[in-house]
């Protein structure tokens, strides 16, 4: 994949392969995704999600293929992809011991920025996400909610023109997705691409203009939501799509 | 439920031999059934006499070794994770019993129970073999069980800020009273004869910890009622310290989930001064630091490989006893630290490390600025060290070799830490289990020892010039000039080019270090 095939898009994948042991976790994979919009990945567990956005933000190395990310090959230029992302992982290891006052300015401070501006924008950051009070404490002692939110903030700081989110909605109370959502959104506004995972299909109807299905390490459908669902909820795409698990077995003794 | 779990280890260590830290269990099951059959015949081989008096301080050491050793270096075999095991409804005591018996199972405690048996193959008779096999077993249960319950309980206290500050404390003077106690050997060691040692070995069978070791060489010559006294006494012992487990296993299992909740009063990571950008390692070395004064086992490691260097140079206590001004000379000693402590500069914090792996251009910038912590502490002990003996013993003219070289082996030593970090990273395990020494992955530390062996090794080699000079400045004060003013600038020029290779290679395989440190 040259770099000039991958104007237009945000991120391009040719053939990304990703096995471990004797199980193809992402089986030749190929996905573009235009500039500025919100891309959903959504697909059963084990589908291959996480394990292409790792490949595709240079996490994983993949056994075959190609990511081309805004331009920049993902595998031949690590240290300028890194410039341009931002990364919300799915297990979110983070710095345990740093408040979450501490992460967003060691964050800034890593990216390059003056004292003055990492601690400018983790301050409106901290202030955006609801973490003012608890700015104070250390990163282990917060809540899944709380954790996710200041990885997103540690993610949108240097403000990424690709921004990459694994389940970024999960174990998060709703007056925090609305948030999330809201800074997502002016992210996007801005003229970046956010790609995100997720198994809820309502966030990503109503989120994304692209939508892609996987299932079983491959891509399955994709394209703008809108033209994919055809007046039908995504749901029943998804499961049109993938095919819903039949039941085998009946468990007669849990209801007498 | 002995049963379950010996099922269960068994599954698991065959489990790991199909992961990546398979070849390293692997290694270590080698190496120590290997080290058992050695022993064992070595053991076989000593008279009765010889067995007498060397088995009560063997299990003594033995005991005491493997209940404290997984608090200094940092690893026990901790393949049943009891954290998992929280929400089942499962009596402590039998929990406790069946982990115990489990204990056994692994290439560690079969290893000692091999060379323990080399004793009891030298019985006369049957019964007495019995009761010597009996020994030998209890012995290595005892300290598995005593491992297992100090641990649980340190761990325990390990995640409370004040308690880890009193658990450094006791660690730090515990591994310098051995270090002292070695040095004190190596002086007077020449004076010691079989009759010093039987002595020795008298008090060392009145103690608990040399209880079965002393039942096991008595029942070895044949003897019954003793030993079977003194192995009646270690199972009694072992159930208390079950039992103790047990109430500590119960306590620290419905915690886990509760986390000092540490506030801390908000200020900037780094003080507000002069602005513009800092130089990523600059950050780096801001946040090692904040980790040092944090992170439990980080300091409890650092802080008591640091008084082990500290003490536990023989020559030096050997000169300091006499008051010989050359012993500002060893002053230097403890920047050995850096290259200990900072062969493994990514494993603290490792599950984090994709942050920075993904927030810096390549990793070198954090690994320098981590290799200078460890530098930083290096050269403060060092320098505590060689003051505080040029006042005792008014060898004041040594102190700038003393200082110059202590600044020369930490750079190199960290240089050198920074490789072997790239080369073979440790993951640091998982902070909020109740015991923050264990690893889940028997054997996976194994290679990683290695390495920093070999890479401490190659640090001192590299080192070979200064310590040239530090011998040449006993008797000639140019050679004290020359290691004060070169030694500095060799170590930190060895630390740039170390660094540099060590940040090249970490560029090649980062995507690989991240998943390995992520996957514990």
């Amino acid at each position: 994949m040259t770099e000039t095939a991958a104007v237009g898009n945000a991120v391009s994948l040719r053939g990304l392969h990703k096995r471990f042991d004797k199980n193809v976790a992402v089986a030749s994979v190929d996905l573009e995704v235009p500039i500025g919009t919100f891309y959903g990945l959504v697909g059963p567990n084990g589908a291959g999600k996480s394990t292409t956005l790792k490949m595709t933000t240079g996490l994983l190395r993949p056994d075959a293929g190609s990511a081309v990310v805004d331009g920049i090959d993902v595998w031949s230029d690590p240290r300028e992809l890194k410039t341009r992302i931002g990364v919300v992982g799915e297990d979110l290891r983070l710095f345990e011991r740093l408040t979450g006052r501490e992460m967003l300015h060691y964050v800034g401070l890593l990216r390059g920025f003056d004292r003055d501006e990492a601690d400018h924008r983790g301050q409106q950051l901290l202030g955006f996400l609801g973490l003012q009070e608890a700015s104070g404490r250390l990163v282990i002692d917060y809540s899944a909610g709380m954790r996710k939110k200041i990885a997103l903030g540690a993610a949108v700081l240097h403000r990424p023109r690709v921004l990459f989110l694994d389940e970024p909605f999960e174990s998060v109370d709703p007056l925090s997705v609305r948030l999330i959502r809201d800074l997502l959104e002016q992210l996007v506004a801005g003229g970046a691409t956010v790609v995100f995972s997720s198994h809820v299909m309502e966030v990503v109807e109503r989120l994304c203009d692209h939508v892609a299905v996987m299932h079983q390490g491959h891509v399955v459908a994709e394209g703008i939501t809108a033209e994919l669902c055809d007046g039908r909820r995504l749901e029943d795409v998804f499961v049109d799509k993938v095919g819903a698990i039949e039941r085998s077995v009946d468990l007669d003794w849990l209801t007498p | 439920m002995i049963r379950l779990f010996i099922r269960l280890k068994l599954r698991l260590l065959r489990n790991v031999l199909r992961t990546s830290a398979g070849p390293g269990l692997v290694i270590f099951a080698i190496v120590a059934f290997g080290g058992g059959c050695v022993a064992a015949l070595a053991l076989r081989e000593a008279t009765d006499t010889e067995r007498f008096i060397a088995t009560p301080i063997l299990g003594v050491l033995f005991v005491l070794t493997w209940a404290f050793g997984p608090v200094l270096f940092g690893n026990s075999d901790e393949t049943i994770d009891t954290t998992r095991l929280a929400l089942f409804p499962l009596d402590a005591n039998r929990l406790a019993s069946g982990l115990a018996i489990q204990a056994l199972v692994g290439p560690g405690p079969i290893a000692a129970i091999i060379a323990l048996g080399g004793i009891a193959s030298r019985s006369p008779d049957v019964w007495s073999g019995l009761l010597a096999a009996f020994a030998a077993l209890a012995t290595v249960v005892f300290a598995t069980t005593l491992s297992r319950m100090l641990l649980t309980g340190l761990g325990a206290g390990l995640r409370k800020r004040r308690s880890r500050d009193v658990a450094t404390l006791l660690t730090g003077i515990s591994i310098g009273t051995a270090a002292v106690s070695l040095q004190l050997f190596v002086v007077y060691g020449s004076s010691v004869d079989l009759g010093t040692l039987a002595s020795i070995a008298d008090v060392a069978r009145l103690t608990p910890f040399g209880w079965p070791g002393d039942a096991l060489g008595r029942a070895s010559t044949g003897a019954l009622l003793v030993p079977a006294v003194e192995l009646a006494a270690t199972i009694a012992l072992v159930l208390v310290a079950i039992r103790m487990w047990a109430v500590l296993l119960e306590r620290a299992m419905t915690d886990i989930t509760e986390h000092e909740d540490e506030s801390l009063t908000t200020r900037p990571l780094v003080p507000v001064g002069r602005s513009g950008a800092m130089r990523p390692w600059k950050v780096a070395f801001v946040k090692e630091r904040l980790y040092f004064t944090r992170h439990p086992r980080y300091r409890v490691q650092v802080m008591s490989q640091a008084t082990v260097l500290i003490l536990g140079g023989a020559p030096f206590l050997a000169a300091i006893i006499r008051r010989e001004p050359e012993a500002v000379l060893f002053g230097c000693i403890p920047a050995l630290t850096a290259g200990v402590t900072g062969a493994n500069l990514l494993g603290p914090d490792g599950r984090a490390l994709w942050a920075e792996y993904l927030a810096l251009p390549s990793l070198t910038p954090l690994l320098r600025g981590r290799a200078l912590t460890f530098s930083a502490l290096g050269v403060i002990a060092a320098t505590a060290l060689t003051m505080g003996s040029a006042w005792w013993t008014g060898g004041w003219r040594f102190a700038p070799a003393a200082l110059g070289a202590a600044i020369g082996m930490a750079f190199t030593g960290s240089g050198v830490g920074s490789i072997t970090s790239v080369l073979a990273p440790s993951p640091y395990p998982d902070e909020q289990s109740t015991n923050p020494f264990a690893t889940s992955t028997p054997g996976a530390g194994c290679l990683p020892a290695f390495i920093t062996f070999v890479g401490v090794i190659a640090g001192l080699a590299l080192s070979g010039p200064v310590l040239y000079g530090l011998a040449r400045a006993e008797e000639q004060p140019l050679a004290i000039a020359l290691v004060a003013s070169l030694a500095p600038l060799y170590g930190i020029a060895l630390w740039f080019i170390t660094t540099s290779i060590a940040g090249r290679r970490a560029e090649r395989k980062g995507p690989e270090i991240v998943s390995y440190l992520a996957s514990n």
